[in-house]
């Protein structure tokens, strides 16, 4: 199931061709830069006084109260979310194309 | 080393001896001889090149002679120059014609045994008599020296090229080891054995020859060694690229793929080489250089969030935790922010933040994942997921979607499955009956809201029992599925433990009329082996283990051990099967065992007591029954009226078709009165295919070109039969004509139900033929409708 989860992954990124240890690389420092660019993302919605509070439930662990959380904050979390990720794989490629 | 002894005797030559040899060589006269003369040539006593005095005397030497050389040797002052210059044209000249040679097809002569040179005629090398060969001998060409000094250029050439190979160039030793080797290692012999007191002007003129070859190489290398070099140049260039295309392994070969070997020069083939590496270094730089941009944008984004994090502590710890995190879990975190599902797909940012700080979650994604993969890894899981949730799933995105909504109650499911909380599992089964809208943005949120309020708390309450059964009857937490994460909190400490089970496979075999436990275990072999599962992450003994390693050839012995198996106890040993209901399912279970789950979602791994069975094969204790009268009269009666190819208007309802007279019927039909209405009769054919014979059906036989009707009355299946043609034009049914007694195919005709003539046996050359019955049970393979 790995393989196929990498597989898709890569696929998407476009490393398919890419030997599986530099793809499981590629990955997993992929995912870093996606998980980043979604908080990036939302905290950037979030309003100041409200940062704090966001820190401390991610920190925490709690993804119930996290969502509930941004659900109230920030509604239109899970679209900054996917823009960002998206945005972060099309930089990806246009590094590749050049 | 072994010393010639005709060339070398063992009575050596005194100083003054050799000084008074070379002087009355000089001066003409035969040297003094201290042995008698040798049958081969000494190089000691070759012929030694003339020293000329003009230009001019050189085209007495040579059959042509540039302008330039004549004037470089115009300009030469020392008789050693003179005779090394001489030597140096004659190889060149050697070398053309060898050249000029193999143009004409005579081949290269091996570099080592090159063709005697004949030098000019001078008193020193004029042809000679023969010497008488002594016996034992026999008579052997004297080897010039000229030719050895070639030679000794080969030998040269290779070793610098093997110092370019090596990536040093050690010149002056592999010229002097070359040269020695080759062309005076015997004079070097003598020397050492003279104490090396006097040097030969033989070998000086050598060592002048070895320093003039050293000192000008380009200038002084007969153009054959250069041609040489020249063609092992190119083959080290090839290797060297051949050696860059296997390093580069997959890479090299994705490359070269889509390409033809066309015919290639070599000078072709070494730009084509040169490019693929040119193109495999390219890509093993990106790879180094993408790894690099993206710990560059990591730190630029770090950067920002540090900004706007609005707390000391800010956001570096998502780095920080996010490299703690092992591969699998990483994985999980890029599905879960939609990494893989397309740029459309749902994110669940607080789910992947969550994973990321505790890890906790990281078996609610590895599900998800699975899911995903699942519903969007193509038909097979599509329709099983179809038939499981009476839903389809199209594209990547959906089945995303779908994922997500599904993944906790099927991990709840699953429980409901394994340890027979038949409350949980009902609860589930009616969410997964309810329709999701795929279209809402927020599918996510479903399961932790279903979860949440599961169904007034009785899911939270059932799930919880179901771990508290499994703590009780010892069940590992790792052998537990992943719970849905609304459900976590109720759940033992255990439960919530981040660890992977081995992943159950989602396969799902559903009853199908006439067969029975086993065709579905063969069915469930089949889809397990579809799966490229792992057998050694199952238990052993396991049902799942053993169908995993089962053989195609050992597969219908081992599903009738299972079926058997005391621990399932649907084949009895009085030979009867426990019968299987339209409706019901087979499964894998957490613990690798099958599942049977019934209609009434009932699970059973055993067969439960009294439940009923299916008469044993053969079937000599099967009652059989007539064709009931009032058929019987409807066939004479038919017999004897005009034959009609229409179907409509039809005659009034006849009575049911009867069954035919081989069939099997079930134990529990079998004692019941005539009078049960026909519609509750089945009959089980050999095959094991059970047929409803008060029911008109459609049936597919054997291969695809036949189509059969039966069951219920000819009206009926008259009925039947056109209802299917209109939804398959281009069909053929095989039933029965209006009489009942023969068997003709039945087709559309300008929108018509028509049949065509009664079907006949093939017979024996024609002969023999008989009209053939109607279709029976007997060629009943499955039901299509």
């Amino acid at each position: 199931m790995q393989e196929e989860m990498t597989a898709a992954i890569a696929a998407e990124l476009g490393i398919g061709e890419v030997p599986i240890e530099e793809q499981q690389k590629l990955i997993s420092q992929f995912g870093e830069v996606a998980l980043k660019a979604t908080t990036l993302a939302i905290v950037g919605k979030l309003a100041e006084a409200k940062r704090g509070e966001f820190v401390k439930l991610a920190e925490a662990g709690d993804a119930t109260a996290l969502k509930a959380f941004l659900d109230t904050e920030v509604p239109d979390h899970e679209t900054l979310a996917r823009g960002a990720v998206a945005e972060e794989v099309r930089r990806f490629k246009a590094f590749q194309a050049a | 080393m072994a010393k010639n002894p005709e060339r070398y005797p063992k009575k050596k030559m005194s100083r003054e001896e050799r000084v008074a040899q070379r002087e009355a060589k000089r001066a003409g006269a035969p040297a003094p001889s201290i042995e008698p003369p040798s049958t081969t040539m000494s190089p000691s006593s070759e012929p030694r090149p003339p020293v000329l005095e003009t230009p001019a005397e050189l085209k007495e030497i040579f059959r042509e002679v540039p302008p330039a050389l004549s004037e470089k040797y115009a300009t030469l002052k020392t008789d050693r120059e003179k005779q090394s210059f001489i030597k140096n044209t004659k190889i060149s000249q050697q070398a053309q014609a060898e050249r000029e040679n193999e143009k004409r097809g005579g081949g290269r002569r091996p570099a080592t045994t090159p063709e005697p040179f004949v030098g000019p005629p001078s008193p020193d090398n004029l042809p000679e008599p023969a010497p008488p060969v002594p016996q034992g001998q026999t008579p052997g060409t004297p080897e010039p020296r000229i030719s050895r000094v070639f030679a000794g250029h080969e030998i040269l050439k290779t070793r610098i090229r093997k110092s370019k190979k090596g990536g040093t160039l050690k010149r002056t030793t592999d010229v002097e080891g070359a040269l020695r080797k080759a062309v005076w290692g015997d004079e070097q012999q003598v020397l050492e054995e003279d104490g090396g007191d006097a040097i030969p002007p033989e070998a000086k003129g050598l060592e002048e020859e070895k320093q003039f070859v050293d000192e000008d190489l380009g200038s002084n290398i007969p153009p054959e060694a250069k041609r040489f070099e020249t063609e092992e140049q190119e083959f080290i260039d090839k290797n060297i690229a051949a050696r860059h295309a296997a390093d580069s392994g997959e890479l090299f070969e994705t490359l070269e793929k889509g390409r033809s070997r066309p015919e290639r020069t070599p000078a072709e083939e070494r730009s084509y080489l040169r490019e693929l590496i040119e193109k495999a270094k390219q890509k093993f730089e990106w790879w180094k250089s993408a790894d690099a941009k993206l710990i560059e944008r990591s730190k630029e984004l770090d950067a920002e969030l540090e900004k706007m994090s609005g707390t000391e502590k800010g956001f570096r710890w998502i780095g920080e935790q996010y490299n703690k995190l092992d591969w699998k879990s990483k994985l999980a975190l890029g599905v879960a922010l939609g990494v893989g599902a397309g740029v459309s797909s749902a994110v669940m940012a607080p789910t992947a933040l969550a994973l990321c700080t505790t890890g906790i979650v990281a078996q609610r994604i590895a599900g998800l994942s699975t899911m995903y993969l699942k519903f969007e890894g193509g038909k097979p899981y599509q329709e099983k997921a179809a038939k499981l949730f009476g839903k389809e799933f199209n594209s990547k995105e959906v089945a995303m979607a779908k994922a997500m909504g599904y993944t906790a109650v099927m991990g709840a499911a699953m429980w409901g499955l394994a340890y027979g909380t038949k409350e949980t599992y009902q609860w589930l089964m009616d969410k997964l009956e309810r329709p999701i809208d795929l279209s809402a943005p927020k599918v996510s949120t479903l399961s932790i809201e279903d979860a949440e309020r599961g169904a007034d708390g009785r899911a939270m309450e059932a799930a919880a029992e179901a771990a508290r059964q499994a703590e009780k009857i010892g069940i590992e937490t790792a052998q537990m599925p992943p719970m849905p994460e609304g459900l976590q909190a109720t759940a033992t400490p255990e439960a919530l433990a981040p660890v992977y089970a081995p992943e159950v496979p989602l396969a799902v075999i559903p009853a199908t009329p006439g067969h029975g436990y086993e065709y579905m275990l063969k069915q469930m072999w089949g889809e397990l082996q579809t799966q490229n599962l792992n057998p050694e992450n199952y238990p052993e003994g396991s049902d799942i283990r053993r169908l995993i390693e089962t053989a195609p050839k050992d597969i219908d012995t081992i599903v009738h051990k299972i079926a058997g198996d005391p621990t399932h106890g649907f084949f009895k040993l009085d030979g009867t099967s426990v019968r299987i209901d339209l409706g019901s399912h087979m499964t894998i279970g957490n613990d690798g065992q099958v599942v049977l789950v019934t209609p009434g979602n009932e699970t059973f791994i055993q067969a439960p007591e009294g439940s009923p069975v299916t008469p044993p094969y053969p079937p000599e204790a099967i009652e059989t029954r007539p064709p009931p009268p009032e058929v019987r009269e409807m066939i004479n009666n038919a017999a004897a009226s005009p034959e009609s190819s229409m179907l409509e208007p039809r005659p009034e309802p006849p009575p049911p078709a009867p069954p035919s007279s081989d069939v099997h019927v079930s134990d529990t039909l079998a004692t019941a009165p005539e009078t049960t209405a026909p519609a509750l009769e089945t009959v089980t054919n050999s095959l094991g295919v059970s047929i409803a014979t008060g029911e008109p059906h459609i049936y597919a036989g054997e291969d695809a070109a036949h189509t059969y009707a039966y069951g219920g009355s000819p009206t009926e299946q008259a009925d039947k039969i056109a209802g299917y043609l209109k939804t398959h034009p281009k069909a053929v049914v095989f039933g029965p004509d209006e009489t009942g007694a023969y068997r003709v195919p039945w087709h559309l005709a300008e929108g018509k139900v028509i049949h065509g003539p009664a079907m006949r046996t093939d017979g024996f050359l024609s002969l023999f033929s008989t009209s053939l019955k109607p279709p029976g049970p007997e060629d009943l393979r499955s039901i299509i409708t």
